[in-house]
């Protein structure tokens, strides 16, 4: 008994610095992630300075009419769920396949390529914008003044035709957050047994086969979580994706409109703290509940690759 | 040694977690001493941050502290944060004595209880005597009352706007023989059929050229001659010196006639494709050589401006009348946020920053030999050697500032402009609104998703992509689907409890 809390105490004590090495980090945690939450009772009030957020007038669900009280919100919310499954899928697939490849290459190439994807994923949505408008513009543009002449076919008005934004928006995701994505999956993928696939060589098996059945099995836990943890954003629009790439264009709402640029266009007017806070709570416990029915649904299916 | 590295670790990051801690919380107070002078703080935003701003702060503190017994300490924020900034400031309770209410929005700012009553007390009566006059009299300083109470003091700078305004690039009028006046100093009165025709002749003399670039949707507030009642047309006065009927605009004639024209405009190929999807600046696309005409709004010193803007002699036409709307003196003001240390030091500070000119001008241009030099037609200029981009203090932000008639004029500007702005406020239409200030709280909502339904459709339409007919009526459809009748009639329910309130027959 005596032996056994002194070993406690102990394995404490060594532990020390370990959590002192912590410390900054909760310290950011609490200070940014836990300390504004009494904060979200200012979704409930209408806010008045003067009265302090747990001061103001009590309203209920007052703030939150707005996001349903329209005929756009079916088509927002469509939007915001269908856009990120397709970047979820999309991203996912390409991260892994760019992954598997870059783990053939080796030496200063790999490097280049490497940092080559990679990079789009640095540059401001601001400018990825123009890149964007830079090929599809109706005067100047490389595909209407080059690429569609070239083929036979007659300019299309990219930024007044919703139709084709779907795909130029998932798009444009993928190529700019593959390198990104394919990361996490390099490095795990790096970490494997090399033997695996030795003795799979030895065995007669090919590239694709030694991808499908060593590299995808062995990947399973890491795309799991991954996916967990973009499903726990699904109802998150990526803002500078949605409002600046399409150029903030009317014509396009009906495939670019989602639940953030609809409170931002509604909103901006009014500079309504209590509705912003009550469209971000709203995001947060429906992203809570998805990821929460996911990862059950994972435990159903694989136990070992659920997070909680 | 390991243990010793260890322990080395962790003192080195538990005394940066202390530093950290201790800068985080180290605010200091903001309390005035016993006996020193007050300590207060203005706030307001510039374009881009200037270099000099303790230079001017030292300078005004010069003429503060013996006469009043304060010093300012000036918190200038850049356009693109200010909203947020102040916000954030006075969320947390930091102390702000008197701040410009621009990007915030005024009325925002009082409808969330940040701003304080200047007549709570007779505060402005008693500290703030000479402002009324200093604004061009109660009559314009009534305009900024919010349900009749005074929370803001309008600037003194353009009320009105000056409707149906073109900016032509004079070079392209010279190449089609148009005959443009010497000196060309002033607005240039039209009509809209000669406007279509000098557009059209202009098209033909120049085809590579874009004609012409409507701003939307700000362009259709600023070039018919209604009354939106507020930032945007939902529910407006469509005749605003006579009429208090609060009206669709989107149903009226006029915005028929003024859609009909932009479509016929854009079918003669006045406008580029990219006009809707390209968000460069117009004045940046007519220096660029791309452009040679676009929408502005008509004021004293206008061709000035828009000539510096676009780096050449520009033409400015105007079709309509000079209409101060309902708002007029309510779209910045300056204001007193409840966490000013002292309402009555504020106010004596307020006071002083519309009565004094040599606070005006240290506040507006500078210091004189350092920012500006005074020239011998009584004008001020550059010294030799700086410019916009290399002064230290040069915010072109005089319209912004409480009070730019009472400081010097600069070169480029003709001597009197400040003159020509008061008679141009004086002179023109009122809306028989002016003074009348929505409060959208109760159609928030319906604001939401109105606002969204016409973002989605009216650049299009304004700029003529769409066929009037067809898209007048889908978006009269869409508009009315998300409320917009239901805001026109909070409207005009409040219209009509002001026009009570206030007693006009």
């Amino acid at each position: 008994m005596t032996r056994v809390k002194v070993k406690k105490k102990t394995n404490w004590r060594r532990f020390i610095p370990v959590y002192l090495m912590m410390l900054p980090g909760l310290a950011y945690f609490f200070i940014n992630n836990y300390m504004p939450l009494p904060g979200i009772m200012v979704a409930f009030r209408r806010f008045n300075a003067q009265l302090g957020i747990h001061g103001s007038p009590w309203v209920g669900f007052a703030n939150f009419e707005f996001l349903f009280a329209t005929q756009d919100a079916w088509i927002i919310t469509r939007n915001t769920i269908l856009y990120n499954t397709a970047f979820i899928i999309v991203n996912t697939v390409l991260a892994i396949l760019v992954a598997a490849l870059l783990s053939e290459l080796s030496g200063k190439l790999k490097n280049v390529y490497q940092s080559a994807i990679l990079l789009p994923n640095l540059i401001s949505t601001v400018i990825i914008g123009y890149l964007v408008f830079a090929f599809l513009s109706a005067e100047s543009g490389f595909i209407n003044n080059t690429v569609l002449p070239f083929l036979g076919i007659s300019p299309i008005s990219w930024y007044t035709e919703p139709s084709y934004w779907p795909f130029i928006l998932i798009l444009v995701n993928a190529w700019r957050g593959v390198g990104y994505g394919c990361i996490i999956y390099l490095a795990t993928l790096t970490g494997f047994d090399r033997s695996y696939y030795e003795s799979a060589m030895l065995d007669g098996a090919g590239r694709g086969k030694q991808f499908l059945h060593i590299t995808l099995p062995l990947l399973k836990p890491t795309i799991i979580m991954l996916t967990l943890l973009s499903i726990g954003r699904i109802f998150y629009a990526d803002f500078g994706l949605f409002f600046q790439v399409p150029m903030n264009q009317g014509a396009l709402f009906s495939t670019t409109n989602v639940i953030d640029t609809y409170v931002f266009r509604g909103l901006v007017q009014l500079g309504n703290i209590s509705m912003s806070a009550a469209a971000g709570l709203y995001q947060s416990v429906v992203g809570f509940i998805l990821v929460l029915f996911a990862n059950v649904v994972v435990r159903k299916i694989d136990p070992d690759s659920a997070l909680i | 040694m390991k243990k010793k590295i260890m322990v080395l670790f962790t003192v080195v990051w538990v005394s940066v977690f202390a530093i950290f801690s201790l800068s985080a919380c180290g605010n200091d107070d903001g309390g005035t001493a016993d006996d020193g002078p007050d300590e207060l703080v203005m706030a307001f935003m510039t374009w881009v941050l200037p270099s000099d701003t303790q230079m001017i702060q030292d300078a005004m503190n010069e003429i503060l502290i013996p006469r009043y017994n304060m010093s300012v300490e000036l918190l200038i924020m850049d356009a693109a944060s200010y909203q947020q900034n102040i916000r954030l400031m006075l969320t947390a309770g930091e102390q702000v004595d008197i701040m410009n209410t621009i990007m915030a929005g005024y009325t925002h700012l009082q409808g969330q209880g940040f701003l304080l009553d200047l007549e709570a007390n007779n505060l402005i009566q008693n500290f703030g005597a000479g402002i009324p006059d200093a604004v061009g009299g109660w009559e314009i300083l009534n305009g900024a009352r919010i349900a009749g109470t005074l929370y803001g003091v309008p600037t003194n700078c353009d009320h009105a706007v000056g409707r149906g305004a073109i900016a032509v690039g004079t070079q392209f009028l010279d190449a089609i023989g148009f005959d443009v006046p010497s000196p060309n100093n002033d607005i240039i009165h039209i009509s809209v059929a000669e406007l279509d025709s000098i557009l059209m002749q202009i098209n033909e003399a120049f085809p590579e050229m874009e004609t012409f670039r409507p701003t939307m949707p700000g362009g259709i507030t600023q070039f018919m001659s209604i009354d939106p009642l507020g930032a945007e047309p939902f529910g407006v006065l469509l005749d605003p010196v006579n009429d208090l009927t609060v009206s669709n605009l989107f149903t009226s004639q006029a915005f028929y006639d003024f859609i009909s024209m932009m479509y016929r405009w854009n079918n003669h190929g006045f406008i580029s494709l990219d006009a809707a999807a390209d968000d460069t600046p117009v004045t940046a696309l007519v220096s660029a050589g791309r452009l040679m005409s676009y929408m502005t709004g008509g004021k004293p010193g206008i061709v000035a401006q828009e000539s510096g803007l676009c780096a050449q002699p520009m033409t400015i036409f105007q079709t309509g009348p000079d209409m101060m709307n309902a708002n007029a003196a309510a779209r910045f003001p300056w204001a007193i946020p409840f966490t000013t240390a002292n309402p009555e030091r504020a106010m004596t500070l307020l006071n002083a920053f519309y009565t004094c000119p040599e606070l005006s001008n240290l506040l507006i241009w500078g210091i004189e030999g350092v920012h500006y030099e005074m020239q011998t037609d009584g004008r001020v200029d550059f010294p030799a050697g700086l410019d916009a981009g290399t002064s230290g203090w040069h915010n072109g932000m005089a319209w912004n500032m409480p009070n730019q008639f009472i400081s010097h004029v600069w070169m480029g500007d003709d001597l009197d402009l400040y003159d020509q702005l008061i008679e141009f406020n004086a002179n023109a239409q009122i809306s028989r609104a002016f003074g009348f200030i929505f409060d959208p709280a109760p159609v928030q909502n319906e604001i939401a998703a109105v606002t969204n339904a016409y973002e989605e459709l009216i650049v299009s339409l304004g700029m003529g992509m769409v066929n009037p007919t067809t898209g007048i009526a889908q978006l009269n459809e869409r508009l009315t689907a998300a409320g917009l009748y239901r805001i026109i009639d909070e409207k005009q329910s409040q219209l009509d409890a002001w026009v009570i309130a206030v007693g006009m027959n």
